[in-house]
């Protein structure tokens, strides 16, 4: 190895050390910078503690499992005495009938309560809170059911609301999307101080044709290219934030909320149902004091598409972010040219495709 | 009183050892299989490194749950089948299979905790959006290096000690070290390649 390689390893390597015990170590001189930027950059990978009561969760199902592995193992009883019964004699030809006709019974019985289930829930009025959110779950699982839409959604959050910031972001996000996978999403974001200054503006263009991905952050014209489906804000897939980014909610819904219905109302001149969700049971914070478990979920959900259309979040009666869909139109195929993009002038281009 | 293991512990008559938390890896697992209570001392100083590395394989909080979950019941499992060794690397092993199991499946599972956390929601959606890029690109950069060099630097990440690593490796802590550091080195000349600047990478952070 080349001396001024080595040289440059052991920098790096004191530099990874510095970075351990100090976040904000400036690195050694010498050190290429951006070598030392990505040992910093590295620490975003880093992994937090697991959640304490995971983990006591988790170490009490496998005491249960030793407990079930050390438990004296039983013995049988044809283990320890031959059978005193004679074999069984073949049944008669009707009583051999009878559990073949109770078994038709039975999957009759199956396939009725299969189809009633499934008029049930093509139904336009599903019947409980749980019913609805695990339509509303299918629906941010998969677009198959849209060919295209447009719509456009208005966000506001208070960043750091537990945390004593009065500031608040507020977004516009407008986002096309035409079947199967191209999408063109558009956010103007601006960060306003309680007395209404605007403290900061921001935008984003991301363009999806299919298959390649641009995300532009006009602030310093800097512009991402990468396959679609890499990762990153594909997350989302083509839906809305407030669907796409609620998925893991509506996942969870069962599980960690009891939702019931509210009442319903008319957001982007769709009828929806409204569901309070209340608090989670499973926020990693419940015991560990970290904010999530505080919050409390309602959530509009269209009752034709169960796309959802609006999400408030509360923390003792105050709001600290909504997401409302302000206009929404279903089938609605956007002109071609909204799924193409060139990078601008003078940009910052990040290419991922290699 | 079942015996997993009985020619790998004492006579079955005489009741297992019962290792302090600083007993060794092969005292941990051999009163394990003497006595499966004794489990909860391996689970212990073990859950958080297999945690922290199913997180950084998987990226979020109830993905990195499941796994682990699947980890420890897989290893409590086998236990019986373990042939001495190293304990983290048969560990890891069984955490690198679970990991693949996951990937196959359908699709991730991501909370909303992981989503929205409250007190990390700092960020604009424009600069949360490059965030999550830069840090795409990174996994993808450290998903490209060679075998044992992403290992080194994914157990680093997910806080293993040195010694951990080195016997999950089954290498010095030296050939880690210089593992490691060939990493970081060709990590930065992929990035370098595709664009990116350390702003960026810093951006990643937030």
């Amino acid at each position: 190895m080349p001396s001024d390689e080595r040289g440059h390893e052991d920098l790096l390597r004191r530099y990874w050390q510095a970075v351990a015990e100090d976040a904000d170590a400036a690195p050694p001189e010498g050190l290429d910078p951006l070598a030392a930027e990505m040992v910093r950059g590295l620490r975003s990978l880093r992994a937090p503690e697991p959640d304490p009561a995971f983990v006591a969760r988790l170490g009490e199902r496998l005491k249960e499992e030793t407990a079930h592995r050390t438990a004296p193992p039983t013995i049988a009883p044809s283990a320890t005495a031959p059978s005193v019964r004679s074999a069984p004699r073949p049944l008669p030809i009707a009583a051999r009938r009878r559990p073949v006709l109770a078994g038709l019974a039975t999957a009759a019985a199956v396939v009725l309560a299969v189809i009633a289930f499934q008029v049930w829930t093509s139904g336009t009025r599903p019947v409980s809170a749980t019913a609805i959110l695990q339509r509303a779950e299918a629906t941010a699982s998969g677009p198959a059911r849209f060919r295209s839409f447009v719509i456009t959604e208005v966000s506001e959050q208070y960043p750091a609301a537990l945390a004593g910031s009065e500031d608040l972001v507020r977004s516009e996000i407008t986002r096309w999307y035409e079947a199967p996978g191209r999408w063109r999403r558009e956010v103007t974001s601006t960060v306003l101080a309680p007395d209404g200054e605007v403290k900061s503006r921001g935008g984003l263009v991301s363009v999806s044709d299919g298959s390649t991905v641009w995300i532009h952050r006009l602030r310093d014209n800097t512009v991402i290219v990468r396959p679609l489906g890499s990762g990153g804000t594909d997350e989302l897939g083509p839906f809305p934030e407030v669907t796409g980014g609620l998925s893991g909610l509506l996942s969870q819904a069962g599980v960690c909320y009891t939702p019931r219905v509210v009442g319903g109302e008319t957001i982007a001149g769709r009828s929806t149902h409204v569901i309070a969700l209340g608090r989670s049971r499973c926020a990693p914070g419940a015991e560990a004091g970290a904010g999530t478990e505080l919050v409390e979920w309602t959530v509009w959900v269209d009752k034709e598409t169960f796309l959802i259309l609006k999400s408030v979040q509360e923390v003792d009666g105050a709001v600290v972010a909504t997401t409302t869909v302000t206009s929404v139109q279903y089938d609605a195929p956007p002109e071609a040219s909204r799924f193409e993009f060139t990078p601008p002038p003078g940009a910052k281009v990040r290419d991922q495709r290699q | 009183m079942v015996q997993l293991r009985p020619s790998a512990v004492q006579p079955a008559l005489d009741p297992p050892a019962e290792p302090d938390a600083g007993a060794d890896d092969a005292a941990l697992v051999a009163a394990a299989c003497a006595d499966p209570a004794q489990f909860a001392l391996l689970y212990e100083r073990y859950v958080g490194p297999v945690y922290r590395f199913c997180y950084i394989q998987l990226g979020s909080r109830v993905a990195a749950e499941d796994a682990t979950s699947e980890v420890f019941l897989k290893a409590l499992a086998a236990l019986s089948d373990f042939r001495g060794g190293s304990l983290p690397g048969w560990l890891l092993q069984i955490a690198r299979n679970t990991v693949i199991d996951q990937h196959r499946r359908k699709k991730p599972v991501t909370s909303i905790e992981d989503r929205h956390d409250l007190a990390g929601r700092e960020q604009t959606p424009e600069d949360a959006a490059v965030s999550a890029e830069a840090r795409e690109a990174l996994r993808r950069a450290l998903a490209d290096l060679p075998h044992h060099q992403r290992t080194a630097v994914v157990l680093q990440l997910a806080g293993w000690s040195g010694e951990q690593i080195a016997g999950a490796l089954g290498k010095s802590r030296t050939a880690v070290y210089m593992l490691r550091v060939r990493a970081l080195a060709r990590l930065a000349k992929t990035l370098r390649a595709a664009g990116w600047r350390g702003e960026d990478l810093i951006d990643a952070q937030r």
